[in-house]
């Protein structure tokens, strides 16, 4: 086997880069742009995306080629040592003034009157909300191994979607889908950060194994993942709000800018849902929604657990709080008045048919987290004692939010899910699924479904990749996808069995087989991929936040969260799969922002500073857990709520809004000192 | 991949055989802060490197009335296995507050001393105990105040060709103990740096005061010390102000810290120290 | 240069060079699988061995430290009946460390449990901060901890009863 390590650019722009590498050690060789076939990896992106860079550079650290040989630690060394000569460009690092060049996707939508609504408000409010670059933490850095076996390549690779990845290589190396086997591995946890970048690194390897003919192995080390893959998008989310008197919402006028960096296949995607979301769970009789995906010279950006919906979520929860403030009262109250109601429906999702349980999230989640007394009590210390000079820096805040089994906008093959399920004689149910390389927390929860369904033993259940990606085809594989899609898909099956189970003998097989069902289109017809409101689970989270006030570094005090996402089959299960996404949350919250041009290894590191000891208290109830129904997705629910929680609750200790996320312990304590 | 050399010493004598043949040889004992600050898959290390981490006589720990004296190479770990009553305050704390347990297993108190890069952990705290540090060269040994490992430029000063082989910790405890980390990291990065204050407090008077702050450079101030030594711990308000001010100008005139923390401690410390 | 260790109780003659670390030389040299070299710099755990007794990181361990050592990996560990009562723990508990922090995990409880039979909430949190992937319930853990030590101590007892 030969091992790959890549050269990089170190250039952010420019064209037609040459690469010079000195004589090679014996065994060594290298592979640039100029030895594959000159197709684009996602050709439906803008000027397509290379496997390596060479007329056109567009960030620092993009792959311009590799050095191959026996040794991985000589590689990384010969490939430091290639000397990168190109003809530099000004890098356009600037966003949110964008030019027309750099966007990449643009959707806007329009609904009622603005302009009359806004006429008719009696408040305006206008505010910006600002996410920082956040690395996906994921358990092992990047990697691909490929080999070729007569004429099958072989793929192995963490990849979200394997379906996708093997339809790209065939399309990029000129191979027939039938010639290439994808292995996904193991994963561990994602956060929607393996959904397409890993196909870039595989495509590299497969080229490398092909050109060479031997295994090739490109394993990143944890300081290059950091440096050069995908992050979560920074965004820029501007909200104008019209409301009247009382803080009914009549008007909002949104403005989504999402930075994907250098490149990303899926930016309509992320423009796509963070449109999807934006407008919450709000009712608002007119909204423009303007949203764009916008390239800049810098490592690829893209999804963090909910593929662009935290970025909305983030925003209009956090605006929400604000109108709260600018009518003196509680967000609480502010939100009821504008919550979705039975028969509404936000931008072209089909009317609710049932009201959201709001009032009795909101009851139940004011009486765990005392939140009237310490939202009081908080207000009242902050006008006493505005620079928070005695010591006390203390807030506390509540968001809404909710997690569908997202749809996929365009493509097709986002949409198909596939799942196969056998009952043998000795009553062991095998389930076929590419979702098999989902997290441990959702296969418990599968296990027990179909343990149920079939009366058999939750360890005679085994969970097993397809032989070959075609044989059944999925779509990426998402938190939300799995919990909600996967376990219908999965239910579908075992009753299929069951059902035959009577009348013919054993083994006994079920396909099921399903395309995400589409919104069907508002009467404006504006928006036929908004969110499935009905399928939704529906949290609402407390965070209750403390700044050290000589550090001025902000800490987690406690979250509270209140769930209605229908029946529980596994409580332990649940439990555990929302305090660690809670984990994961809140050090989005404290973490560094990831800043392109001078991270360092010791930036990620830093990320893990939320340690065991530094937990908040977490309390988590769910609404009649127990109720028969469909059970639904919790594991993004952390995601879309905490971060504006966390926010709404910083505002509310430094009296002032910060504006954007995260924030470092010297921006806190500057905050401070001008508050 | 550039090859190094690598020895492995049995006693200080052949150490300081091999300093005398290379002044540059590295002494690597844990070796976790050389180590842990590359990221890439293999070390860079200089030509000649001597792993000295087993040399029996720099793991040996000594305890007197006055003073706990331990080998450079002696681990974290073995430190916290004294027992509670040998270590002064707050060192004890301090290094358990130091990485995890896997690397107190392997980083050593030499190692913490001699880091070139920055100031680690224990540095501010032993400047603020007077501890001692002896040095070995070809030439000769010579103790000398953990002070002296700071330079003129503020920056670690680690001597050329000699090996730290003990320090010497006054067992002296301090009734007033303040320590704050500061950063966003909880181990040693750009951001990070640790603010240390000691006195004592003998007849309604603040006596020997020292205050340490250190991250990539360090500061301690003696002759404010000795100032502020002989305070009446019932100073006025607009005089101890004015310490903090004296602090926060001097240490600014330096350009170094930023001047926000720095503040909010020297106000906290103070206050706290002064009734 | 050959480095004369003996790696779970097995004398080697392992080949190095002075840049190697020893999780490097471990998993290159005797494919012991469980350790994985990710973040370098003693955090993450995943390289997690004993060596001479004490758990230490191999990625922060230059290779040559290694001569004349004993190393244990969780290869060897995972023989043991106290690796056991950790992954029934896991199991009751339903405790999912994913696949790459798993040994590494276990290695951890497993060294807290030898030093000390009956861990506090503050020993078994200063065990897992050698291990930093975020993949599992940090409660869960704790209570994972604290069950193994119940299963350990009950199976050590009523064997010495």
């Amino acid at each position: 086997m030969l091992f790959a390590s890549t050269i990089r650019s170190p250039f952010h722009r420019g064209r037609n880069a040459k690469v010079g590498i000195d004589a090679l050690p014996k065994g060594y060789s290298a592979i640039l742009a100029e030895d594959l076939p000159r197709h684009s990896l996602f050709p439906s992106f803008k000027d397509g995306i290379p496997i390596f860079a060479s007329e056109q550079i567009s960030y620092r650290g993009e792959a311009l080629g590799l050095i191959l040989g026996p040794d991985p630690g000589s590689c990384d060394e010969l490939a430091a040592a290639a000397r990168v000569e190109c003809e530099e460009e000004e890098p356009e690092q600037e966003w949110e003034s964008f030019s027309s060049s750099q966007i990449a996707y643009h959707y806007s939508a329009e609904y009622g009157d603005l302009e009359k609504m806004f006429v008719a408000s009696s408040t305006e409010l206008k505010e910006v909300y600002r996410n920082g670059i956040f690395d996906h933490h994921y358990s092992e850095p990047m990697g691909a191994l490929s080999f070729w076996d007569k004429e099958t390549l072989s793929v192995h690779c963490a990849t979200q979607w394997p379906d996708d990845l093997r339809r790209r290589l065939s399309g990029a190396l000129s191979l027939s889908e039938a010639d290439i086997v994808v292995h996904p591995t193991e994963m561990g946890r994602t956060l929607d950060g393996r959904l397409w970048y890993p196909t870039i690194v595989a495509a590299q390897a497969a080229a490398a194994s092909k050109i060479s003919g031997k295994p090739v192995r490109i394993l990143y080390t944890r300081e290059e993942d950091f440096l050069h893959t995908t992050k979560q998008a920074r965004s820029a989310v501007s909200i104008r709000s019209g409301s009247d008197d009382q803080g009914r919402l009549l008007a909002l006028d949104i403005v989504i800018l999402i930075n994907i960096g250098a490149y990303n296949p899926l930016a309509p995607e992320l423009v796509y849902q963070a449109a999807s979301a934006i407008t919450g769970i709000y009712s608002c009789p007119a909204i423009r929604i303007e949203a764009y995906a916008i390239r800049s010279n810098t490592i690829p950006l893209g999804a963090m657990g909910s593929v662009g919906a935290t970025h909305a979520f983030f925003a209009i929860e956090a605006h929400m709080n604000n109108l709260a403030q600018r009518y003196s009262k509680h967000p609480a109250e502010i939100k009821a008045l504008n919550i979705l109601k039975k028969g509404q429906s936000t931008f072209g999702a089909p009317g609710l048919s049932a009201d959201i349980p709001l009032d009795r999230i909101h009851r139940e989640l004011q009486l765990v987290s005392d939140y009237p007394r310490k939202y009081a009590s908080y207000e009242l210390v902050k006008k006493r004692d505005p620079g928070c000079r005695e010591g006390i820096v203390r807030g506390i805040a509540l968001t809404l939010g909710y997690q569908t089994g997202r749809s996929f906008s365009e493509q097709s093959t986002m949409n198909s899910y596939s799942v196969e399920a056998t009952l043998d004689r000795e009553l062991k149910l095998l389930i076929k699924t590419q979702a098999a390389i989902g997290s441990e927390a959702l296969k418990t929860m599968w296990r027990k479904t179909a343990a149920e369904i079939l009366s058999i033993q939750e360890e005679h259940i085994r969970f097993l990749l397809p032989e070959n990606t075609h044989s059944l085809p999925s779509g990426p594989m998402t938190l939300s996808r799995g919990s909600t899609v996967i376990q219908h898909l999965i239910e579908k099956t075992c009753r299929s069995i069951q059902k035959k189970r009577f009348r013919e003998s054993l083994p006994l097989s079920a396909k099921a087989r399903t395309r995400a069902p589409k919104a069907s289109s508002s009467p404006e017809g504006l928006y036929p991929g908004a969110q499935l409101l009905d399928s939704a689970s529906w949290c609402g989270t407390a965070v209750e936040v403390e700044i050290d006030a000589l550090t001025g570094r902000p800490i987690p005090l406690a979250v509270w969260m209140v769930i209605d996402a229908g029946r529980i089959i596994s409580m332990q299960t649940a439990l555990a799969s929302l305090r660690a996404s809670t984990l994961s949350a809140l050090a989005l919250c404290t973490a560094n922002d990831f800043d392109p041009a001078s991270a360092g290894i010791d930036d990620y590191l830093a990320d893990f500073n939320l340690r065991m000891r530094d937990l908040p208290d977490i309390h988590i109830r769910f609404i009649d857990p127990d109720r028969n129904g469909a059970a639904k997705g919790i594991g993004e629910l952390p995601f879309v709520t905490i971060p504006a929680a966390f926010y709404s609750a910083l505002t509310q200790a430094l009296g002032l809004d910060p504006r954007q996320l995260p924030l470092k312990g010297g921006e806190i304590l500057r905050l401070l000192e001008g508050s | 991949m550039k090859l190094s050399e690598v020895f492995f010493p049995q006693d200080v004598a052949e150490i300081l055989e091999l300093l005398r043949k290379n002044p540059d040889i590295l002494l690597l004992a844990g070796g976790s802060a050389i180590v842990g600050s590359q990221a890439s898959r293999t070390i860079s290390l200089p030509e000649q490197v001597a792993s000295i981490a087993k040399v029996q006589e720099l793991r040996k720990t000594v305890r007197t009335e006055q003073f706990l004296e331990m080998g450079a190479c002696t681990t974290f770990t073995g430190i916290l296995s004294l027992a509670p009553t040998s270590l002064p305050e707050p060192l004890g704390s301090v290094i358990k507050a130091i990485g995890n347990r896997g690397l107190r297993n392997i980083a050593t108190i030499g190692g913490n001393l001699c880091c070139e890069n920055r100031f680690l952990d224990l540095w501010p705290f032993l400047s603020c105990m007077e501890a001692q540090v002896e040095f070995r060269s070809p030439s000769g040994s010579r103790w000398a105040s953990v002070g002296h490992l700071c330079g003129e430029d503020n920056r670690p000063l680690i001597p050329k060709a000699s090996i730290l082989s003990r320090v010497r910790i006054p067992l002296y405890n301090y009734d007033f103990i303040y320590y704050r980390k500061l950063g966003n990291s909880l181990y040693p990065s750009s951001d990070s740096a640790m603010f240390v204050c000691m006195a004592n407090i003998a007849r309604d008077k603040v006596e020997d005061f020292r205050l340490v702050f250190s991250g990539d450079k360090a500061f301690r101030l003696k002759d404010k010390e000795m100032s502020i030594s002989g305070k009446k711990t019932s100073t006025p308000r607009r005089e101890i102000r004015g310490f903090v001010a004296e602090y926060k100008k001097a240490f600014e005139e330096m350009g170094l810290f930023d001047p926000r923390p720095f503040t909010a401690l020297l106000e906290d410390v103070f206050g706290r120290l002064f009734l | 240069m050959i480095i004369d260790v003996t790696v779970n109780g097995v004398p080697r003659h392992l080949k190095s060079r002075s840049g190697d670390r020893l999780v490097d030389m471990l998993r290159k040299e005797l494919k012991l699988l469980s350790l994985s070299p990710d973040c370098l710099q003693g955090r993450c755990g995943k390289c997690l061995v004993f060596m001479d007794g004490r758990i230490v990181h191999s990625c922060l361990v230059p290779a040559f430290k290694a001569r004349a050592t004993t190393i244990l990996t969780f290869e060897a560990i995972a023989k043991n009946p106290e690796v056991k009562d950790i992954e029934k723990a896991f199991q009751i508990t339903q405790t999912q460390p994913c696949p790459f922090c798993r040994s590494a995990k276990i290695m951890a409880i497993f060294d807290l449990l030898s030093r000390i039979p009956l861990p506090g909430e503050e020993d078994i949190l200063e065990a897992l901060d050698m291990v930093s992937c975020p993949c599992s319930d940090p409660l869960g853990l704790i209570q994972a901890v604290k069950l193994a030590a119940e299963l350990r101590n009950k199976r050590k007892f009523s064997r010495e009863a």
